[in-house]
């Protein structure tokens, strides 16, 4: 397994596509906290909700806020780049019939598979972390500016590194859905539109959130989407370093799944996404390239 | 002799289409086998059953004398392949994608630099592979094939896109692995190269083996022999010679089947019988021409 994750991560590692992502993921955040940095020094002295955005603009510019900045910008803008990712690393074997090649030598299919997410979700993390590393410098740069402090306590590191695990979690079952949809279509562009696809239908799901005001089974269909969940943690990993987006934003707290069951439904969603591309890799037969 | 590949009755359908039909073949330890058939004839599909990618609707294979369907990994352990068009990562250099292969394998990387120098291409092992002219990427995928020093090579159309130079050295190639008691298992259209090449062949058509065998048999042999007219009584004396196995009809000529030694009894017996030959010689069919016969449609 080992060997195949090495082979894995030599291939991505040196692919053009793979430095391209990461590159536009690390300017899209440097853009997000020196645009919240303009409008923090510009909109100073507002009041009511505004102030109150404001003000929650400057914690995510601040140690440790801007961990929580960084994890929301890898879960959100993130999800997409994750998706483009899996899909280019999935479906150019088919479309090149590199497959083919290499399932010639080594028939454990379900084996490569595995290799094949755990070095995508290894390279996320190695992506997060100079996420990290691009907000904090980004941060520490701003400090004088805006009269905070560089401190990091050991709680906070802490906190980041379960943090950390948790925004890497909830991208979890968006690269599961576009392996599997890769591996169904047996095609690069199909995986990426439906992977896509979903990530645009989550967000439309706002309208299927109206429905659970009717609660009884509506609320609990709405409890059990994927997005739904994956709020929990997101608010989970922003509370962990002080912003509380629910003061701005028409979050009740009280609708959202408990940590536990977030954990739970993102991991019954994964296994099961894992398991049927499993099933599909292993039964279907290998030709050449598409 | 070990067998090192055995197929019963291996059939693989698509839909309503039967792409391989009740195949049954037998390829021996040190041999190089030629696998022939027109285009469509079903033989990448039979590869791809041999290696496991494509499974089949009913037959069983035996590589290296393992169910290719039960012990895939045990079966291909020794087994090094090249199907079709070598496919390779287009943004690696071919250094890169040979390390890929290796440490999947759980090979040394330095197994991938040996591996170039063999297939001739150091010098150009690490520039990008999409840079790579078609004879180079050949030669990347016989590398790739050989990279784990198999003991069994499949190798589909080899040769194709090299020019004479190359297509020779790829020959040499061959002929040197089977040398080394490796087993090599021939595809190609080139029938020259597998006529000079294979000991035995399988010709496939339309899902089927329609001829299978040692080279040297299954091509005709004979005498040939062109008269001047009255062809139709020189048959006649041929045939009833007791030594003569038999007469066909062979383009504006007759093939006698006959040893090479009785070209002189056979002139005898013609010009005594007051039929005038034009030309007589020994005949042996090239496998090009064996090979059109049995495939042409029936």
């Amino acid at each position: 397994m080992i060997d195949l994750i090495r082979a894995e991560w030599l291939k991505l590692s040196r692919r053009p596509l793979s430095w391209i992502l990461l590159v536009i993921f690390l300017l899209l955040l440097a853009a997000q906290v020196f645009t919240q940095f303009a409008l923090v020094m510009r909109l100073p002295d507002r009041t009511g909700v505004a102030g109150a955005q404001i003000e929650e603009w400057r914690r995510g510019l601040a140690f440790p806020g801007i961990f929580a900045t960084t994890l929301s910008h890898v879960n959100g803008v993130g999800g997409i780049f994750a998706v483009i990712f899996a899909a280019g690393a999935m479906g150019s074997e088919y479309s090149w019939g590199t497959l083919r090649t290499q399932l010639a030598r080594d028939p454990a299919r379900g084996r490569y598979l595995l290799a094949k997410l755990a070095t995508i979700m290894l390279m996320l993390a190695v992506a997060t972390l100079l996420a990290l590393l691009v907000g904090v410098v980004c941060a520490a740069a701003l400090a004088p500016l805006l009269g905070h402090a560089i401190a990091v306590s050991v709680e906070d590191l802490l906190r980041l590194a379960l943090a950390l695990v948790r925004a890497l979690y909830v991208l979890f079952p968006y690269v599961l859905l576009t392996l599997y949809a890769t591996l169904f279509s047996r095609s690069l562009l199909a995986g990426l539109s439906i992977g896509l696809f979903y990530i645009i239908l989550e967000v439309s799901f706002g309208a299927l959130a109206l429905l659970r005001v009717l609660g009884g089974f509506w609320a609990l269909a709405y409890n059990l989407t994927i997005g739904q969940n994956i709020n929990t943690l997101t608010l989970m990993n922003r509370h962990a370093f002080g912003l509380r987006p629910e003061t701005t934003a028409p979050l009740d707290l009280a609708q959202l799944p408990s940590p536990l069951q977030a954990t739970l439904v993102i991991a019954v969603y994964s296994g099961a996404l894992l398991f049927l591309s499993l099933h599909l890799i292993r039964s279907r037969d290998v030709t050449g390239p598409a | 002799m070990d067998v090192v590949i055995r197929t019963e009755e291996l059939t693989r359908r698509f839909g309503t289409r039967v792409a391989v039909d009740r195949v049954n073949l037998e390829v021996r330890q040190g041999e190089i086998f030629g696998f022939l058939g027109p285009n469509g004839a079903g033989k990448t599909t039979t590869i791809g059953m041999l290696l496991g990618l494509i499974k089949p609707t009913s037959g069983r294979a035996f590589v290296l004398g393992h169910d290719i369907q039960r012990e895939a990994a045990v079966a291909l352990r020794d087994v090094g392949a090249m199907i079709e068009a070598p496919a390779f990562y287009p943004y690696l250099s071919g250094r890169d994608n040979l390390r890929v292969l290796a440490r999947a394998s759980g090979l040394p990387d330095s197994r991938a630099d040996e591996t170039l120098a063999h297939v001739d291409l150091a010098t150009r092992g690490r520039d990008r592979f999409s840079t790579y002219s078609q004879g180079m990427k050949q030669r990347l995928g016989i590398a790739a094939a050989l990279l784990h020093r198999p003991r069994l090579i499949i190798l589909d159309e080899p040769t194709n896109g090299l020019d004479p130079a190359g297509q020779l050295e790829i020959r040499s190639l061959v002929r040197s692995l089977a040398g080394s008691g490796r087993t090599v298992f021939l595809c190609s259209h080139m029938l020259h190269e597998v006529e000079q090449l294979c000991q035995r062949v399988a010709i496939l058509k339309q899902g089927r083996i329609i001829a299978q065998g040692e080279v040297a048999t299954l091509l005709r042999r004979g005498v040939l022999v062109r008269t001047m007219g009255e062809r139709e009584r020189a048959a006649a004396l041929l045939r009833a010679a007791p030594w003569i196995a038999g007469v066909s009809d062979h383009a504006d000529a007759l093939l006698i089947d006959a040893p090479n030694d009785r070209t002189a009894d056979i002139n005898a017996l013609l010009t005594s019988g007051g039929v005038p030959v034009a030309e007589i010689r020994s005949y042996e069919a090239s496998l090009e021409e064996f090979f059109l016969e049995v495939t042409a449609e029936r």
